[in-house]
Parts: C-alpha cells; sequence; structure tokens
C-alpha cells in the first residue's frame, strides 16, 4: 500500500505534464476522449485515495475506532502509511473538496446563464439564431438542447462558403457534445490540481475536432483554415466580452488551429493511446489495491475489537 | 481523408438555417436564384424554393412580389412578435374580450406607449 497510494498522483501527474504534448499528436477527436478519459479515471483515482487517507488519519483515533467498532490501536499498528503522508492527504482531501464544490458552483452557474440567454434569444433546439448586434461574433450555447448563434456583423462580412464553414464548426460543437468532454474535464481538474493543464488542451482538441468536422463537411480544410482566421480577426480578442458558457469559433489558440488545418492531419497512433490507457489503469489499480488494503486492515481492527469486547 | 458527400444533401434544418444565414448576410430582399446562387454546392432549384416557402409560412420571412417571382426578407424581430399576437387573435373566439383581457393585463408601462402609438395611428387617417 505504500506505493499503491502514489500511482494515482503519478498518474495524473503524467497526465498532465503529457496533456498539450498528446492533444497536438494525436487526431482531434481521438485526443478530446483519450484525454478526457484519462483526466476522469485518474482524478476518480487521486481524489478516493486522498479520501482514504484522511479516513485512516480519523480512523486512528480511539473516538473512531469506538463509533466503528474497530481497534484503533491495530489500525495504528497496520498503517504502514506514514503518519505524516497520512495528514497531508487530509489537508489534500479538504482542498480538493473545496476546489470541488468551487467548480460545481461555477458550472451549474454558467449552465444557468446558458438557459437564460437561450430563452431570450428565442430560436429551436439546435437551430440557428441570428442576433443583431454591433459586434461580429460567433458561438454555440449548449443549453436546451443548443443553439447556433451569429451576429449579423458577422454574416455580412464572410463569404457565402465562410458562412456555410462557420455554420458547420458551430454545429459540430453542439452535434457533437464538446461542451461534456470539457465540463467533464473542469471537474476532474478540480478533483485533482495535477490535471490542470488538461483544461486547455481539451479545448484545444475540441476546437480542432470541430474545424476538422467542418473541413471534412465542406472538402476543404483551406476554406475552413480561411474563415477561422477571419472569423477571429473579425470577432476581436477579448474573450471575457462573450458569455463563459460559449464554444466560439474565435476560440483557443486560433493561429495553432489554422496551422494544423493546413498541415495534413495528425496520424492515429494506437500505441501512444495505448500507452495512456495503460497509465490510467496504472491509476486505477492503485486506488483499488489501496482500497483492498484498507479494507483488510478494518477487518483485522473490526476482529480485534470484537475480541477484546 | 475522403470528404462526406454532405456537400450535395443537406438536412431540412440545416438548410433552413443556411437559407437564413443567407438572407442576414445581404440587406436586400433576395429571390429563389439570388439564394440558390449564394448556397453552392448541388441544390435543386426547387429545394432552395420550397425551404423559403417553408420558412415564409413559419413567419420567419416577409415576401415582395418582384415581377413573377417572390424576394423574400428575414422578417423583423418586432415583426415577429406581432404576427404572433396577431395569429393568437385570430384564433381568439371572442377578438373583443381577447383585447379587453390584453389591455387589463398589461404593464403599466405599456398604457401610455400604446395610447401614443393608438394617437398616431388616428392622425394617418386611420381608424
Amino acid at each position: 500500500m505504500q506505493i499503491a497510494i502514489y500511482l494515482p498522483l503519478l498518474s495524473a501527474a503524467l497526465v498532465g505534464i503529457t496533456a498539450r504534448w498528446l492533444a497536438h499528436r494525436l487526431p482531434p477527436e481521438t485526443a478530446s476522449k483519450v484525454l478526457t478519459w484519462a483526466a476522469v479515471v485518474t482524478a476518480l483515482s487521486c481524489a478516493f485515495t486522498l479520501a482514504v487517507l484522511a479516513f485512516l488519519l480519523v480512523a486512528r483515533t480511539p473516538t473512531a475506532g469506538a463509533l466503528g467498532h474497530w481497534s484503533a490501536s491495530t489500525v495504528q499498528a497496520g498503517d504502514r502509511v506514514p503518519l505524516a503522508v497520512s495528514a497531508a492527504g487530509a489537508m489534500a482531501t479538504l482542498l480538493v473538496t473545496g476546489l470541488l464544490v468551487t467548480v460545481v458552483w461555477r458550472q451549474v452557474r454558467a449552465a444557468v446563464h446558458a438557459r437564460d440567454h437561450c430563452s431570450r434569444i428565442g430560436g429551436e433546439p439546435g437551430r440557428l439564431v441570428v442576433l443583431e448586434s454591433e459586434r461580429a461574433d460567433a458561438y454555440a450555447v449548449s443549453a436546451d438542447r443548443g443553439r447556433i448563434v451569429v451576429t449579423r456583423p458577422m454574416l455580412q462580412a464572410l463569404s457565402g462558403p465562410e458562412r456555410r464553414a462557420l455554420l458547420a464548426h458551430e454545429r459540430a460543437h453542439l452535434e457533437q457534445h464538446h461542451h461534456c468532454y470539457r465540463t467533464a474535464v473542469a471537474v476532474a481538474s478540480a478533483l485533482c490540481p495535477l490535471l490542470l493543464p488538461t483544461r486547455h488542451a481539451i479545448e484545444y482538441a475540441t476546437e480542432r475536432w470541430a474545424d476538422e468536422t467542418a473541413a471534412d463537411e465542406l472538402a476543404s480544410r483551406t476554406l475552413v483554415a480561411t474563415t477561422l482566421a477571419r472569423a477571429s480577426v473579425l470577432a476581436g480578442a477579448d474573450p471575457r466580452r462573450r458569455p463563459s458558457f460559449a464554444l466560439a469559433a474565435a476560440g483557443g489558440p486560433v493561429v495553432r488551429r489554422v496551422q494544423a488545418l493546413l498541415l495534413p492531419v495528425p496520424r492515429q497512433r494506437p500505441l501512444l493511446v495505448t500507452a495512456v490507457v495503460a497509465m490510467t489503469a496504472v491509476a486505477l489499480l492503485g486506488a483499488l489495491d489501496v482500497r483492498s488494503e484498507t479494507e483488510h486492515l478494518l477487518e483485522v481492527a473490526g476482529t480485534a475489537w470484537t475480541a477484546t469486547s | 481523408m475522403t470528404a462526406r458527400s454532405a456537400s450535395a444533401r443537406r438536412a431540412p434544418g440545416r438548410l433552413e438555417d443556411e437559407v437564413i444565414v443567407t438572407l442576414a448576410a445581404n440587406d436586400a430582399a433576395m429571390t429563389t436564384g439570388e439564394v440558390l446562387a449564394q448556397l453552392g454546392g448541388s441544390l435543386a432549384y426547387t429545394t432552395v424554393m420550397t425551404t423559403l416557402t417553408r420558412l415564409y409560412d413559419k413567419g420567419r420571412l416577409t415576401r415582395e412580389l418582384v415581377g413573377r417571382s417572390f424576394a423574400y426578407t428575414l422578417t423583423r424581430p418586432e415583426e415577429r412578435v406581432a404576427r404572433a399576437m396577431s395569429a393568437v387573435l385570430e384564433d381568439s373566439q371572442n377578438r373583443d374580450r381577447a383585447l379587453a383581457s390584453f389591455v387589463a393585463a398589461l404593464d403599466p408601462d405599456d398604457i401610455p406607449v400604446l395610447r401614443r402609438l393608438l394617437a398616431l395611428d388616428r392622425k394617418d387617417g386611420k381608424d
């Protein structure tokens, strides 16, 4: 167990460190799914391990033993995790709980704002709404089964094919449920802050995914690249003026996205995917080992309690 | 990387959105032919015409006869509210009572606005 408790943290750290690199090396759809899977699994394993460490710290106390009917001294003797490590784990659990509450609260608020926005602008589920506005802008909103919002100045500034590319990109965000991936990664990063870099990575990967979907539909990657470049220039560089729940065409690192569209699509790398999955398996195994060892320890302590009472 | 053949066929909802986008981008009214030209892909004239008619029936577009064909524009948001209200009024069994209920339920801030608009209307010679 002394080793097992570190495995989820190690995995999470590796995922965090390699996230951006993975997002660039893998094809966008694969990258999005693999990154989300890796983030969620390692985050849950980490959170579980931390919770167990916190629990063990408490379980060593006679009060807990009395309440739970186990021998606190047996737990103390049998718990081979150093006290300092358990204490650190307990503190980390508190921190993580705070982060989780904050992030979940923010996500809920964003979802409520998105719903309000949808009822204000009207429109039908999954469909387009043309917004009268002074600013050129375009984004997808994932609420009430989705909306694509484009302002009139943006439409007037683009050519026919470019408008189609823009629509295709935003539609891809809705149809492929990119906001689900982003939300999952946001929550995972709260559960395990080592995963923080995956938030940027998933934003990039999902934007690239929408770009490639639009390019497929219009049979031209160059067209999507031009549209993306023009739309981001028209929309301006100020992301704060856009609602936080919006998945915008001009989101993420635009220059890299344009470059990526002008280069060949990254090829499938099954070995790399396998390596990432293996990393997450290590995290899971660590968490499972922690669980079984703790269960065993409590059983033994429980037996000791019954024997002395 | 093979391109999907989606440029030839579009789902009806998608086509409607593309038509709306085309009309929104051009300030002037557009005929079926003009919309078709801007949409690209191998679309049939009749497909575009059907879509425009469907959007007109939904109240999203207004149209005027230009020569022998219709030219379409996007209905302004205010016009859509008015159309919706007129449609509901048409459906009501007793117009007078419906109007009376409407007036009774009015926001106090709207009353002077309505009074002013009605007065203007009377001045224009309508009754």
